[in-house]
């Protein structure tokens, strides 16, 4: 399987703020993680982030984060335009 | 030769050569042009743009080309026309619109897929992408033909056919993708990442918004050489609000007109509008958020520039209105009725937001205001198709018609 690299924005909603999530990502999956800029308050948490490991659990660790009502935006954000 | 001295991280000042790359290394940041303005102003003056064809290239200097190898059908320097029929209804003294349907595919995208096409193939690209419902998808199609480059243009498979008429024309591969909004984007970036294509609003995004920067060019050049005092402006990704600011900050860095403090004021439908709603909460948060809204050409629930335009807008002392869909469908009307242009949804939400901005006192009513309508309304005939007058269908004589009684009506 090959290495990919994927750099995502990360926009949690409020419940899941206290949660350790990207921590137990790590343990669950064999990733890297980096973390490049973030704002976590109360109310939300945005991360910009660099995610490397073989595509499947790369892939795996992106699908987990959108199931559990993350949303996984790529960096350069939206890109479909009229 | 070029006055682009590199690509320059909007965060962090990094710079980078000017190849095909958008985000910063080392803090993620979008990169944009950075320019010698020092070389430009020696070198610029009003008389050498004057000389030149009316068109986007006009203004070469302030544009991220090489060359003067440029991949162009003649766009920009649309009509600005003085508005005093719409002006008067909405109570504002000296309304301008800037008419952007007059360009060669009938949008503003004219402009930027020109520069980024023409980027493209100075870099060596043969092949031009995007994707899009619309107007970004005639334009690329459109560009890549009139540059002999492969085109690769993604849509939404549910994408109704009458809108990909005017791109399937020029005989790209068009390719409909199965699934929602965030899913087409989803594998568009991935695309990007893995094929050595030049996707105008990825890779060559850099290039493709300074495209922009013309309209705010055209308009100080087209009102004798000064700046607006205030501009409404639609906002999808942002970007167009932020060129349209930065091509007239630059228009005073070189000294081709005045300082001025030019108030933006953007424009987003109800229905999207996630930087409306961040200026009215008064934080520079964004949340993205799922478009729903008659203005699909503004329907971009996380906008790449978005933090960026609220930060104009609120160092420009400006403002950010929204409209819902019946008063955009208004706003198409007035537009019409008053001026006699069919503007797209876009245009609907730019003049309700102007009427809106209006009323509430945010606009100054005597300054020198200009409203920007970016797309024609011949492209979203569907928008309004339910709220106009109907055929008044008559018999062949003259009594059929006076019994119309339409003569009684102006």
């Amino acid at each position: 399987m090959a290495t990919i690299q994927k750099i995502v924005e990360l926009d949690y909603p409020s419940e899941l703020v206290t949660e350790p999530v990207l921590s137990n990502l790590i343990k669950k999956y064999d990733i890297n993680v980096n973390l490049r800029r973030a704002s976590i308050t109360k109310g939300f948490g945005y991360v910009q982030m660099q995610i490397d490991g073989d595509e499947k659990e790369v892939k795996g660790a992106l699908a987990e984060l959108t199931a559990k009502g993350i949303d996984v935006n790529p960096i350069e954000k939206d890109v479909l335009e009229s | 030769m070029s006055y682009v001295k590199a690509l320059k991280c909007r965060e962090c000042g990094q710079e980078y050569e000017k190849v095909a790359k958008y985000v910063c290394e080392f803090c993620f940041g979008p990169l944009e042009a950075a320019y010698d303005y020092d070389k430009i102003k020696k070198d610029i003056s009003r008389e050498k743009i004057a000389a030149r064809p009316l068109n986007i290239w006009r203004y070469r200097e302030l544009l991220p080309v090489e060359g003067t190898n440029y991949n162009t059908l003649e766009e920009g320097y649309t009509p600005l026309i003085k508005a005093d029929r719409l002006g008067k209804e909405l109570g504002l003294k000296n309304l301008y619109v800037k008419n952007d349907c007059a360009n060669p595919t009938h949008s503003f995208k004219d402009r930027v897929v020109a520069v980024a096409s023409t980027r493209a193939l100075e870099l060596g690209f043969d092949t031009l992408s995007c994707a899009s419902t619309g107007n970004l998808a005639n334009a690329v199609a459109a560009y890549g033909a009139r540059g002999g480059m492969k085109r690769y243009v993604f849509i939404p498979s549910n994408l109704e056919k009458g809108k990909v008429i005017a791109s399937l024309i020029y005989d790209p591969k068009l390719i409909g993708v199965n699934g929602n909004y965030d899913d087409v984007n989803r594998l568009c970036s991935e695309i990007a990442g893995k094929y050595k294509w030049a996707f105008v609003n990825i890779n060559m995004r850099p290039y493709y918004a300074e495209g922009s920067k013309t309209l705010g060019f055209e308009t100080a050049e087209q009102l004798g050489w000064k700046a607006p005092d205030q501009v409404v402006v639609p906002m999808a990704s942002g970007s167009l609000l932020t060129k349209i600011w930065k091509g007239t900050q630059e228009f005073i860095k070189v000294g081709l007109i005045a300082d001025k403090k030019m108030r933006m004021f953007g424009a987003q439908a109800t229905g999207c509008s996630p930087i409306t709603t961040a200026y009215k909460a008064k934080t520079d948060t964004f949340r993205p958020v799922k478009p729903n809204t008659i203005a699909k050409s503004l329907a971009i629930g996380n906008p790449a520039d978005g933090y960026y335009a609220l930060k104009t807008i609120n160092e420009s002392n400006g403002g950010a209105e929204m409209a819902s869909d019946e008063e955009i469908v208004e706003g198409i009307k007035l537009l019409a009725r008053t001026e006699g242009i069919f503007a797209e949804t876009a245009g609907g939400v730019t003049v309700a937001c102007l009427k809106k901005l209006a009323e509430s006192g945010a606009l100054d009513p005597d300054a020198v205001t200009v409203a920007y309508i970016t797309g024609t309304g011949l492209k979203t005939q569907e928008a309004v198709a339910d709220h106009l007058n109907q055929v008044q269908v008559i018999q062949p004589n003259l009594e059929a018609f006076e019994a119309t009684q339409l003569t009684a009506v102006s």
